[in-house]
Formats: C-alpha cells, structure tokens, sequence
C-alpha cells in the first residue's frame, strides 16, 4: 500500500523557508488567519508588563473602545494623568509582569486573597501600596488614603473582568519576590527602588517553574471566565530581556528561560481554552529574520519601528480591518520612525527605571 | 456738662464678604474692660488668589485704599513705624502710639467654594491627610496631591502678601479661618449651580484651613480657628447658618474674641521699635523727628 507523506498536506506557513526564508522582514507576519476578531464595539481591556503599554496606547490612538474603569478626573492635566497612571491600562494596577501576580490580583478583586505585607511607609509619612509601588507619585498622604485607593481600585479591577468582551495580558517574567507569610508577589522587590525596604526575613526570591506559570495562568483564566462567560483573551509574551536576574546564572541565560516559560504557559493556554488566543509580539520582535532590526543598541529597548511592527500585526490579525492594516504595515516598514527629542507621546513606565536608579545609589562611589 | 468719651482698641478687618458680619460691632473685651470696635472693608469678590500679585508686588487695590483710609498706611509706608511728627501726632491722639495695628484678613471661602469645589462637585470624593469624622462616600477619589496642589495655588499669593505685610512692619495681621459651609444642600444648587455633599465641602474646608493655618504659622502670623465652636460632629451648627454662606455676628464675634485673646497674650512680641526709639528722644529732649526711613509698604 502507499503511503503519502502527511508533510505534503501543510500549508506554506509550515515550512521555514517558504515562511521564513524567503519572506522579507516587512513581509514576516508569524500568524495564520485568527479565529477571533475584535471590532471598534468591542470592549477592550489589557494588562502586562511594560511591553503592554504599547498594546494600551495603541488601542486608544487608533479608536478602539478601551476600557477604563479607573477614569482619570477630568481637570486633571495630562502630566498628572500620567503621575497617577491613569490610562496606562484599563485600571491603575500598574506593570503586573507574573502570572502569580495576575493570578493574585483576580482573587483580591473578588475578595479571595488579602495580602498581609502590602503598605510601606516611608521616613516622610507618605504610604506606598507595594502591590502598585509607582500609583502615587510621592506615596499616599495616609494610610486612610492609601487604603480608600486600593479598595476602589480592587472594584474597578473586578467591574473589569465581569464586564470586558476582550482581556489583552502581556506575561512578562517568571523571576519575581514574594512574601515569606502568605506568598503575596510583588511587582518588583521592595527595597529595591520604588518602595518598601527589603528585609530577608519577609522577602524571598522565587523563579516561577513552567509548572508554576502554566497553573496560576490557568487558574486566573478561569477565574475570569467563571465570572464573564463570554471573555475572550489574548496573550502575548514580552520580547524584552529580563533587566537583571536574581538566578545564579549570565542574564542572558535567565532571559531565554523566563520567556521559554512564558511561551509554553501560552501555547498550553491556548492549547487548553477556545476563549484563549496567542498574539506573536516575541516571535515578530526576536525571531531570527528580524535578526535584532527591532532592538537598540542596547540589546534590550525595542525600537519604535519593532512596536509599530508588532501593533501592525496584532491589528492585522486581530481586527476587521485587515485589508487597511496589510497597507499600514507596507507603509510603516519602508518609512523610518524617528521620535524627535521633546516629543509629547506618555512614556512607558518601567519600573526598572527605579531599579537602576536605585542600584545605582546604592553603589559605592 | 462733659459729654462721656472713651477711646476703643480698632481691628481693622478686610475682606471678601465674611469681613460684613463685623460691621458695625463694638464690644467690651473680657480682659480689660477694653472697647474693641470692628472697622471693616467689604472687597467684593476678594480671594487669596487676587489678594497680591507677586509679579508686580501689588496689593489688591481697594485693600491698599482701605488701609489708606484707616490711616495706616501713607506715602506706601505704615504710619505706626513712622517717625513723622504728623504721623506720630495722629497715632497720639487715637490712643495708638506704639504697637502695630491689629489687622484680621478674611479671605478663602470663594477660593474653596468656586475653583477648587468645582473640581469634586457631585463626582468625587478625597481622603485628607488627617483624621475626620465625615465619611468616605461611594465615589471615585482624587488624589490628595492633586487637592492640595490646587490648595497652595489659590493660597500662595495670599501668604506672598502676608508676608509682605509683616516686611513692611505689619506684624499684627490675623487671617480668618473659612467658616465651616453650610449643611443645606439646596442652597449650594442654587449659589454655584451644581451639587456638592456636605461632607466633601466640609472636608475641603478643613483642609484648605489646615494648610492656610500651618502656611500662617510658617510667617509667624496666626489664623483664626473656631471651627470647634461652630460645629458640632465637623459640621456647621444651624444656629450658625445665617444664610448658607456667611456666619451671623455671633459667629464673628467669636472669631474677634479669639483674636484679642491672642493680641493680649502676645503683644511683648510685637515691639514697635521705631516708635520706642521716638519717645527715648522726647524723654531725652533731643530732636525727635528727625528723617528716618520706616519700612515701605
């Protein structure tokens, strides 16, 4: 009997060199046709580490209906907005970079988890949420206000999940600090920039395991789906290097692993989940016909040629407007973006940028 | 047959309309048996924000022209540091020889009650840095900061001119504190025509005083504070609702008697040095007016 090759029935996307060889940059897009697509109705809410904040702002720039339910008042000016993080994501939990974090964050909004180490106050009075170290500029005048804040931002976090049509998460690390009392994960370390102080004996290191990831991934997408029936959600992983590594190993190794871990808790989501779906921002940024194009000099910050790439693609794919997108993106590869010095776009918070900051005081002169 | 006379302590007060309750009073001080007679200035419209411009270094002009009025203030100097000879036979004769004037500045409510109210309306609530009574309602908070941002905005001309005052040998300036609003709802509707709870308006009261207060003491002047006297649980006791805006005049008298009260306790601290200096020459038989140059107004 003869038996045909299974290989010759795949499309041309399966094949490297039809798919990756032979295209150009401009014209790699790591996807097949989506299953999913968003329209300008659609209820759009996002969060992630720093990468997704361009995912944010560019859903509002180009008028898609995203979600706030954390409004900035509207006297404030747009520095003040940008000082709170107000419109930065759909609620003003700041960068959330681990699926623990996530994971965490769901259960508090639903009154399931209250963490026992979560305010810090510093030498002046002024209080830090250490849950979202930078929503205050200078901290919280009190602790009344710091916990009035909180409790209304655990409202609009839950509002968020039972009433979005689309959540965008953007899983970030898998290196992260926690609690030694109830392992309440932080953002970043306390004591290490922001806010807090770092004490070993409250604080410890934790590199979550792919097992780790997947299951606080998996736990906080049915959280979310258990109270909105019909959310959809979109993961994406951050291509941005890990800034340091607590691991005893070069950062450049912790990096590859983190975001192997990352990639594989999607792929299993979406595997797992039909409401679940994968947009390839790592792919488009770091895959080898890129060849570094979308990253600066620093091997680290993506340039805005890489996220105008990769937001071409997410609403190429993902949207109704893909004809006009596949014109959008020709355009955009073949012009240069430059952004010229004073320019007025909000920038990106980072926490890292305290990170470094704070190390670099720390240094003996 | 003499007609009876007695000389009385002026206070000279200005302000927006919460210098009108003290028209007119005089009252017997409980300390010495002393008249206090309230001269008054109505400067409609006055706030903190107009009430100096530090750009130019002036004054609101009608407050320039009232203490012009009262005397206390000629050729741009104050007349208590003057060793003019006519200035110094006028200080005589009213029985004010030596020590500054007592001035009491009412200003703050309109800043409260138009720009910065205006940002919480019905809309939003805030939680002050200190401890109140008044509870948190169900709506989206501004930042504190952002409150008190627009707090020292309103207030930062306000305390430039005190302190030019004080400079310029004014030492003996009071400031109101903004009297606890008024519980009734409906006349907020009608004054500023949008709603405004109770609460949230009697929070910001309290704030804006608590920084006018600590503000004054950083210049060594004193804000007047009653608010215990006239609210009962942090709100404004009816009986001190005279129209949903203003105190009646018992509700100033208080806010006098807890000035003269701080005057008496205070007045070694405010040496008149140029008019002391004056009398050692009289008392010397030495040409006492000579040209000597107060400090400008």
């Amino acid at each position: 009997m003869e038996m045909s090759c299974p290989y010759h029935t795949l499309p041309a996307s399966s094949f490297w060199r039809q798919a990756v060889a032979e295209r150009s940059v401009q014209d790699l897009d790591p996807h097949l046709a989506s299953t999913f697509r968003f329209t300008r109705e659609t209820r759009m809410a996002s969060a992630g580490s720093c990468f997704a904040q361009h995912i944010s702002r560019a859903l509002q720039s180009r008028g898609y209906n995203y979600f706030l339910t954390e409004q900035a008042p509207g006297f404030l000016t747009p520095e003040q907005k940008e000082q709170h993080n107000f419109g930065v994501f759909s609620a003003r939990y700041g960068n959330i970079y681990t699926t623990l974090q996530l994971l965490q964050l769901a259960r508090r909004a639903f009154g399931d988890f209250e963490p026992v180490d979560q305010f810090w106050t510093d030498s002046k009075g002024r209080v830090f949420d250490l849950l979202r170290p930078r929503i205050a500029p200078k901290g919280f005048a009190s602790m009344t206000e710091a916990i009035a804040d909180a409790k209304q931002h655990l409202k609009a976090v839950r509002k968020l999940i039972e009433t979005t049509d689309v959540f965008i998460f953007t899983l970030g690390l898998t290196e992260c600090w926690v609690s030694k009392a109830d392992n309440t994960v932080y953002p970043t370390c306390p004591g290490c920039g922001s806010a807090g102080e770092f004490d070993s004996s409250k604080y410890e290191f934790r590199n979550l395991s792919v097992a780790e990831t997947g299951s606080y991934l998996s736990e906080a997408i049915d959280l979310m789906s258990a109270v909105n029936s019909k959310i959809q959600i979109i993961l994406t992983v951050s291509p941005v290097p890990l800034v340091a590594t607590m691991e005893p190993r070069h950062v450049l190794q912790a990096t590859t692993y983190s975001k192997s871990v990352l990639r594989v808790a999607a792929e299993e989501m979406v595997r797992r989940s039909v409401n679940v779906h994968y947009f390839a921002s790592y792919e488009i940024i770091t895959g080898a016909r890129s060849a570094g194009r979308y990253v600066g000099d620093d091997g680290r910050t993506i340039t805005p040629n890489g996220v105008a790439r990769a937001m071409d693609v997410f609403f190429a794919h993902f949207t109704d407007e893909s004809t006009d997108q596949s014109d959008r993106v020709a355009s955009r590869a073949a012009t240069p973006q430059v952004t010229s010095p004073g320019s007025t776009e909000p920038r990106i918070v980072c926490d890292e940028d305290d990170f470094y900051r704070a190390l670099a005081a720390s240094r003996p002169k | 047959m003499q007609p009876e006379f007695e000389t009385v302590l002026p206070v000279y007060i200005v302000g927006d309309s919460h210098s009108l309750p003290y028209r007119n009073m005089v009252f017997r001080e409980k300390w010495t048996g002393a008249w206090v007679m309230a001269r008054s200035k109505y400067i409609p419209s006055l706030t903190a924000h107009d009430f100096f411009n530090s750009a130019t270094g002036d004054f609101h002009p009608e407050l320039i022209g009232f203490l012009e009025y009262e005397g206390l203030v000629r050729a741009g100097r104050a007349t208590h540091l003057s060793t003019n000879e006519v200035d110094f036979a006028i200080a005589k004769a009213a029985g004010q020889p030596v020590r500054p004037p007592l001035i009491l500045i009412a200003v703050g409510e309109i800043d409260v009650r138009g720009p910065i109210m205006r940002l919480l309306k019905d809309t939003y609530d805030f939680v002050p840095p200190f401890a109140t009574t008044l509870p948190l309602l169900e709506k989206p908070l501004v930042p504190w900061d952002v409150i008190e941002d627009a707090i020292d905005t309103r207030l930062g001309p306000l305390i430039a001119g005190l302190q030019q005052l004080v400079a310029a040998g004014f030492t003996r300036v009071y400031v109101q504190g903004v009297v606890p609003p008024t519980r009734n709802e409906e006349r907020i509707r009608e004054l500023q025509s949008y709603d405004c709870p109770v609460t949230v308006r009697t929070k910001l009261v309290q704030a804006f005083n608590r920084k006018l207060g600590a503000k004054c003491r950083s210049i060594n002047l004193t804000m007047l504070d009653r608010w215990s006297a006239l609210t009962e649980d942090d709100l404004l006791r009816p009986e001190y609702d005279f129209d949903g805006v203003h105190v009646p005049p018992k509700g100033a008298h208080l806010y006098l008697e807890a000035l003269i009260d701080d005057a008496i306790n205070s007045r070694g601290l405010v040496a008149n040095h140029s008019r002391y200096e004056l009398y050692y020459r009289i008392a010397c038989g030495l040409n006492a007016f000579q040209a000597t140059e107060p400090n400008p107004a």
